[in-house]
Formats: C-alpha cells, structure tokens, sequence
C-alpha cells in the first residue's frame, strides 16, 4: 500500500506531514486526539541520515512534551548496503535511534508502529521493533532475509527452506510468522488500526514488551520465555 | 543426524568433575559432555553426528580409547560436526584429562584473548575462579530448531552467561562462542543473553559485561534470532534507566556484526582491540549486493580501515586496547568505575556528534580521510603504528 493512500484512509485531513529522502514526518488527529507520525517509505533502506532524522524527531517531541503519542510506519528494504554507511558507524546510528525511541518510552510516550509494506533486516530492530506494540497490514512483507539469499548463505538447498517454511515460523519469512512468534500483536485493516491504538492508550503502558509470553502462547517459540525465566530466578 | 549408543566395561573412575566439556560444535571439530553414569563398571557413550554411517569406526575409536582409561561410572555424550578420528581420539582424551587434573589453570597471563574460548574469555577477565555459569552446558538446554536442518547441536548453543566479581565488584556477564555457527543469535542463546541481563536488573547488580563475538543473526532461526536481539536490546536499556553500566568487549575473532553490530552501540562503552571489526552488513554482504567496486571483501586492509577496532576508537565510537589480557581487563575496571547516564542531554550530545560526523565526511569514501579530518597527522600510517604509539596518539 502506498504510503499516501494509507495516511489518507486513516487520518483523511487530520494530517499534516512530509516526506524528505523517504522519512515521512508529521503530526494528525483523530478522535480529537493527537499523534506525531514518522516513518520510512518506499521501501527505502534505512541509512545514517535517516536513522539521524527519525532520532531528530523524537528527541525534539520528548523536549516539547514528552506524554505524546507516537505512530511509526515501517516500509524498508533494509539497512543501507553502502560502504560509506558503515565506514561512519551506521551501527551507531541505528543505536542511536533504538535509544531515543525508548527514551521516550520511558519518558511516558505512547509509541506504536505499523508495517505496511516490507521489514528487512536491521532496519526493522533499527525503527519498528522498539515500539510498545507493533501492528501489520496483511500485505506487510516482514523478513531478516528473502530464502534465495538464505540458501545461498547457509547452503541449504532452497527446496528444502521452501518445504521448511510451510511448517516453521522460525525463519520463513511472512507477518503471520512474526505474530505467531509473538513479535506482531495482530494482523489488521487499515480501518481497524487507529481504533486499536486508542484502545491501546487506554491501557496503561508496558515498561518491557511481553513478546516472549506472547510467543509461547502462540506455539511460536516454546524455548524463550521459559529460559528467560529460569535464568532471571537462578 | 544419526544417533549411536555403545556400553564398554571398564574399571570405575574417580572423576568428580562433572558436567565439564571439551572441544566445540564446529566443521571437522567436535563437543564432548561428562556426566555421571549410574553402573559403576560400566562406561555409556552417545554420539550424535552429522555424518551417519560410520557407526563401525565410532565403535572402534571409542574401544581404542577405553582400552586406555579408566571410565567406569562416566556417561560421555558427544555433539559431532564431522570430526575425524584422530579428532575425536585427541577429544575424547582432552576431556578425561581435564576431568582427571586438579590443575584450575587460572593463570590466562600469556594468553591470548582472541584464541581463548568463549568460557576461558570470562574466566581469563574475572578474578580467579570465581565465574559461575548460569544454565550451563550439562543443562543440555540446545536449539530446537537446527535438528530439522540436520545440523549439530551445542550443549549451551553457543552462549556462556554467569555471575562474577571483577576486581572484587560484582558483575555479571555474558559471552558469545565464536567457533559455534559464527557466535549468531538464536531463540536459545538470544534468551540466555535476555535473562542475564534482566536478572542483573532484578538483582541489582553493580554492572553487566557482555563479551560479543558474533556476526548477528544465526539464519538457521532467522526471525527467532532477530526478535531476540530487540528484546535483549529492550534488556540493556532497561539496565540504562536503572543507570547501572552496560559495558561490551569486541577482541575476538568475528567481531560484532548484524544485530549485534547494532547491539554494541546501544552498551554504555565498548573496548576493542586492533584485530576487532564491527559494522551493520559485513564486507562480504555489501561485495555481493553492491559488487566488488563498492567494497573489495578480500582487501583485508580496506576492511579494517572501514570497520576496524581502530578506526572505530578513532571516531569516538570505542575505548581501544592493546591485545594483552592484563590491558583489556585494565581498561575494563576503569570503564566499570565510570559513572553512566542515559538521559535527553546525552543523547542530544550523541546526536549533535553523529551529525557532525555526516556534514564533516560528505566527501570520506576510507578511513583514511576520516582519520584525516579528525585532525590526526600522518593517517595513512595509523594501520602500521604499534599499540602503544597508536594509544599515545589517541590522546
């Protein structure tokens, strides 16, 4: 879904964004409540000046007034595959952006993000990951890495991944893999979206997200929340 | 996977070390765990290998080894990758030795970290002996997921997590196993990494260490290892808010790629060494989306320039240390003894330092030019230097 279309259907004119070098940034209303929104599009990959962007952002909301509500809308191709990338430290641009983020967090903000086209790899942990629920249009393409390329690395032959994939979760890519594995709270419409966030809000905030606990009622990983557990009591 | 069981008689042992290991789950290499067998003369071995059909060879390097040692009362249970049988003859008797020594060996003065195993990395930077593992290998808590992919287990799948005093404060720590499937994150050792750190949190204790050695996500459980990264990211943030310090070591073989490229950032500090490379996709990633123009995996020297432990001390982005133990532990007790703060004004600091860094460097395509624009004299030199002339110019 394009990213125009989708702003459209949810906020109609309640809205007022931009979008520069594929970071949408910008503030909407609905149900008389306010939401600042960021996020990428296009299925850009996500680089050193964008990350800086999206941080820029967030830090400047947290100083305004730091209970805001914050919406991220996840479309990328990934982490920038760039050797100027990495020879300036895209990993610390990535941190930086997964810090502010859950600085705000902890500074009482309300953050929620939304795949609505593809999450790959880095760029996922780097933006939609750290919210405190994260939502999926049932078009989102989430994966670490398409299956052809994962043959190729792990010389599995790729039949054998694909025949793999009906019955696994654990690296097939696809947003129904993600919910199952706790990650995704739920697949939604696009019209059911905004309703499920002021529902949300009503709740009070998680300090720490509960995927885990989600995963393991899913059947989606049985190992995790039970390791965790075991060694937070050891 | 093929699965062989053999019962030798043999004289009982006094051993009393149980639940050690020797070796590692790694191509031609192979794991051994000791446990206590309830037959007093009688020695019970399993062997699970990747190569099935050997089972008369197995029988017959076991009944070699036997034949020499004493080990009723010993259950052996072998993880194999493909190990010949001048391998597992060398393993199996590693193991009965050090079962049998009362040698601590807890002297790592000579060492060298970047050969140390993951278990010895903590036990070489801890004060002596005093390393206790959380879950470890004889817990037998292994991925569930590789079995499907016909690929060998490890007993601790590949993370070694602990509590330890460093200098006499307590800490706890947490290292990654390079020679296992590249140190790569999985629902298991991704939930080993998780729990110590949110064990710190609830025990509040005085600092976490986590020794990262790892190329990121182990694809073999793609979504399950990406997921754990973000929640152990959840965790170290956590520990942030609770301002206690977070401190990572990259000195080791495989560096910090992938998530935990992103991982060591998000730490209060890390320490690296020369030989240390870190970044998000590494070269070989980038050769092949980008082609060899955009990045040549194979200069070994432009790799290091580009992600490597000096240019990254260089750029403020690492403490650096010199490949000694004794330094590396140095520079950690004075990073633990720093105060932490993870509030708006550091992060305005941060972000003010990261957009500096992008309007100086528009035009930096190697490190060299970085290195340059720093203001460090003679950068093309910088790779050739010494440790400790390097160390006198970074100040």
């Amino acid at each position: 879904m394009k990213y125009q279309d989708l702003l459209q259907q949810l906020f109609g004119n309640e809205i007022n964004y931009s979008v520069d070098n594929n970071v949408l940034l910008g503030d909407a209303t609905f149900d008389n409540l306010q939401f600042s929104i960021c996020g990428i599009v296009d299925a850009a990959q996500l680089d050193n000046v964008m990350s800086l962007k999206l941080a820029k952002f967030i830090l400047d909301k947290v100083n305004l007034d730091p209970k805001f509500n914050l919406l991220i809308f996840i479309d990328t191709g990934g982490q920038k595959t760039s050797r100027q990338a990495e020879l300036l430290g895209l990993n610390r641009y990535f941190a930086h952006l997964i810090k502010v983020i859950h600085y705000a967090r902890a500074k009482g903000a309300r953050v929620f993000s939304l795949v609505y086209g593809s999450a790959l790899g880095g760029a996922f942990i780097a933006a939609g990951l750290n919210a405190e629920k994260v939502y999926a249009l049932a078009e989102a393409q989430i994966a670490v890495m398409w299956l052809e390329a994962m043959s190729r690395v792990t010389k599995i032959p790729l039949a054998r991944l694909e025949e793999l994939s009906k019955s696994s979760a654990i690296f097939a890519p696809g947003a129904e893999n993600f919910v199952k594995l706790g990650v995704i709270d739920k697949i939604i419409d696009p019209a059911a979206f905004l309703p499920q966030i002021i529902s949300d809000i009503g709740d009070a905030a998680p300090l720490i997200n509960h995927w885990r606990e989600l995963a393991d009622v899913r059947g989606g990983r049985t190992l995790a929340n039970k390791i965790v557990s075991q060694v937070i009591n050891a | 996977m093929e699965k062989l069981q053999y019962n030798f008689s043999s004289k009982t042992n006094k051993l009393s070390k149980f639940g050690i290991t020797a070796g590692v789950v790694n191509s031609g290499n192979l794991e051994i765990l000791l446990e206590k067998h309830d037959k007093v003369d009688e020695f019970f071995i399993e062997v699970n290998t990747t190569v099935p059909g050997f089972a008369a060879v197995w029988q017959a390097v076991i009944g070699d080894f036997v034949a020499k040692y004493a080990v009723g009362a010993c259950k052996f249970t072998i993880n194999d990758c493909g190990a010949t049988p001048a391998i597992v003859s060398l393993r199996l008797r590693q193991l009965y030795e050090l079962a049998a020594s009362d040698n601590q060996n807890n002297d790592y003065t000579n060492s060298r970290y970047l050969e140390l195993n993951a278990r010895e990395r903590i036990n070489a930077l801890v004060d002596g002996g005093c390393f206790t593992e959380i879950m470890p290998a004889s817990n037998k808590i292994v991925s569930p997921h590789l079995g499907q992919l016909d690929l060998p287990v490890e007993f601790d799948d590949g993370a070694i997590i602990g509590t330890a005093k460093i200098a006499g404060k307590p800490v706890y720590i947490a290292s990654q196993n390079y020679a296992f499937m590249g140190g790569a994150v999985g629902e298991v050792n991704g939930a080993k990494l998780s729990g110590i750190c949110l064990k710190a949190l609830k025990d509040k204790v005085s600092a976490m260490v986590f020794l990262l050695d790892s190329g990121g996500v182990r694809l073999h459980e793609a979504n399950a290892g990406e997921i754990a990264i973000s929640e152990l990211i959840a965790a170290i943030i956590q520990l942030k808010l609770a301002s206690i310090p977070v401190i990572g070591i990259v000195a080791g073989r495989n560096g910090a790629f992938g998530g935990i490229g992103i991982v060591s950032q998000c730490l209060d500090a890390i320490i690296v060494t020369e030989n240390a490379r870190t970044s998000v996709s590494g070269p070989e990633v980038i050769e092949t989306v980008m082609g060899v123009a955009e990045y040549d995996s194979s200069d070994r020297a432009l790799v290091w320039r580009t992600c490597g432990g000096r240019h990254r001390s260089i750029m403020g982005d690492a403490f650096y240390s010199s490949k000694q133990i004794s330094d590396i532990r140095q520079k950690l007790l004075e990073l633990l003894d720093k105060p932490t703060s993870f509030n708006e004004k550091n992060l305005l600091d941060e972000y003010q330092l990261l957009e500096q860094r992008l309007i100086d460097n528009q035009n930096s395509r190697d490190g060299i030019d970085v290195w340059a624009i720093a203001g460090l004299s003679n950068p093309q030199q910088i790779p050739d230097l010494s440790d400790s002339d390097f160390m006198e110019l970074l100040k």
